[in-house]
């Protein structure tokens, strides 16, 4: 009993000191950069954030994908359109003007574009 | 009896050691870990006060206090803080993380420290108190509920110099700081609280508060330049520092419409500044004689 006793000191020590309180919002964090791992589940992230309102929440994690999945052509339109939803329309312009037409429903960019422009005058769809 | 008590030892002696060990030295030295590092590409390393050497950063690892983070050329990360505040960190770029402090629903203040490089900036959690402040080797960065970017050194001047409102002052390379704020613009999206940073040097303060806006400080004791409109070939090599790897997947040239609309949204941005861009900074050294907005420190 004594010796296990003992042993829990250096194990309370451990816990109190290795553990800070945010611990569970830490693993919260590696949950959601393990989700960015993948270039799908880092999108439907994006998008699910991105619903509920949290744009910049949502532009760090197209951002993860991107520096992952450069090559994204999801995410990039994603990331431009986000742009332009924080009313950022300059960036979100020059980043749709990288974008390549064959990579896309056609019209699309066109329509993005066209929304770009329009956010903040109550006609952006 | 023994049985029962032992517990109580045991927690009280762990109690004892662990305020001892609070109050020591060592506790001074305690990893303060506020974040992790959400997505490495290429080649980043981190050293602290502990880790002399610095040591390659693997995603998940996690990020504290005083740690220095150091990236390569083509190289970026992400660091995702405990409010989810967001850093992302361009190629050969050097920061450290100076503070954070995080009681959700309460208060966040983050303090970190640009050194050289490319550093973006989202901010995280909107509820309770926040605030932060983001110092390079020019001048300081208060930054409230926003996106911003930031350079320091060669880049900036680089960039900032090409700037019509900012053209040939006298600078330093490796002090030269620039800041564009990215977003959210006030009729982005209604709860959406608009971003705003205040770029502080030599007691001048500079308020963007529109996306696209700029400040430049070419040297330490300089007050900054701006604000004013960064043009597009700036902005896009902005985003080239920041995220090189999308910049060499991406390999083709801004089509004329878009440039148009960008011109237009410029435009507009224009109409919505009203006067501003007729205040032009005194280009002579570096000195803004008639900064825009002063706001108390």
């Amino acid at each position: 009993m004594i010796i296990s006793s003992f042993r829990a000191i250096p194990f309370a020590i451990l816990i109190l000191v290795s553990i800070p309180a945010s611990s569970q919002t830490l693993q919260q964090l590696d949950a959601l950069s393990d989700q960015t791992a993948n270039e799908q589940t880092g999108i439907a992230l994006a998008r699910q954030q991105a619903e509920r309102g949290a744009l910049l929440e949502s532009l760090a994690t197209i951002e993860r994908v991107l520096t992952l999945f450069p090559g994204s052509a999801e995410a990039r339109f994603d990331h431009a359109m986000l742009l332009c939803k924080v009313g950022d329309q300059q960036g979100g312009l020059i980043e749709f003007g990288r974008l390549k037409d064959k990579d896309y429903p056609p019209g699309a960019l066109r329509q993005a574009i066209a929304s770009c422009q329009n956010v903040g005058t109550g006609q952006s769809s | 009896m023994i049985g029962v008590r032992l517990p109580f030892v045991a927690f009280a002696g762990a109690s004892l050691i662990t305020l001892g060990a609070l109050a020591s030295p060592l506790a001074a030295q305690q990893r303060v870990e506020v974040g992790n590092a959400a997505s490495v590409a290429g080649d980043v390393t981190l050293a602290n006060s502990q880790t002399k050497k610095p040591v390659k950063v693997e995603r998940r690892q996690r990020i504290a206090w005083g740690d220095l983070i150091e990236t390569g050329r083509n190289a970026q990360m992400q660091i995702l803080l405990l409010d989810r505040s967001n850093f992302g960190i361009g190629q050969r770029s050097r920061i450290r993380i100076d503070r954070f402090v995080y009681d959700p629903n309460k208060e966040r203040s983050v303090f970190a420290t640009l050194i050289k490089g490319t550093l973006r900036f989202f901010s995280g959690e909107e509820a309770g108190d926040r605030s932060g402040e983001i110092s390079t080797p020019s001048g300081r960065i208060g930054i409230r509920g926003t996106a911003v970017d930031m350079l320091v050194g060669e880049d900036a001047r680089d960039i900032a110099e090409k700037e019509p409102a900012v053209g040939n002052v006298t600078a330093n390379k490796n002090e030269a700081t620039l800041v564009i704020l990215r977003g959210p613009a006030a009729n982005a999206q209604p709860g959406l609280a608009p971003g705003r940073a205040e770029v502080s040097g030599a007691g001048v303060t500079v308020v963007l508060d529109q996306p696209g806006l700029a400040a430049y400080i070419p040297r330490m004791g300089a007050a900054p330049i701006g604000p004013f409109r960064i043009g597009d070939k700036g902005l896009a090599r902005v985003q080239d520092e920041l995220a090189p790897r999308w910049a060499r997947s991406l390999k083709g040239g801004i089509p004329k419409e878009v440039i148009a609309g960008a011109a237009a949204a410029a435009v507009i941005g224009g109409i919505l500044l009203g006067n501003r861009g007729k205040d032009a900074p005194d280009r002579s050294d570096g000195q803004a004689t008639t900064p825009k907005r002063k706001v108390p420190n």
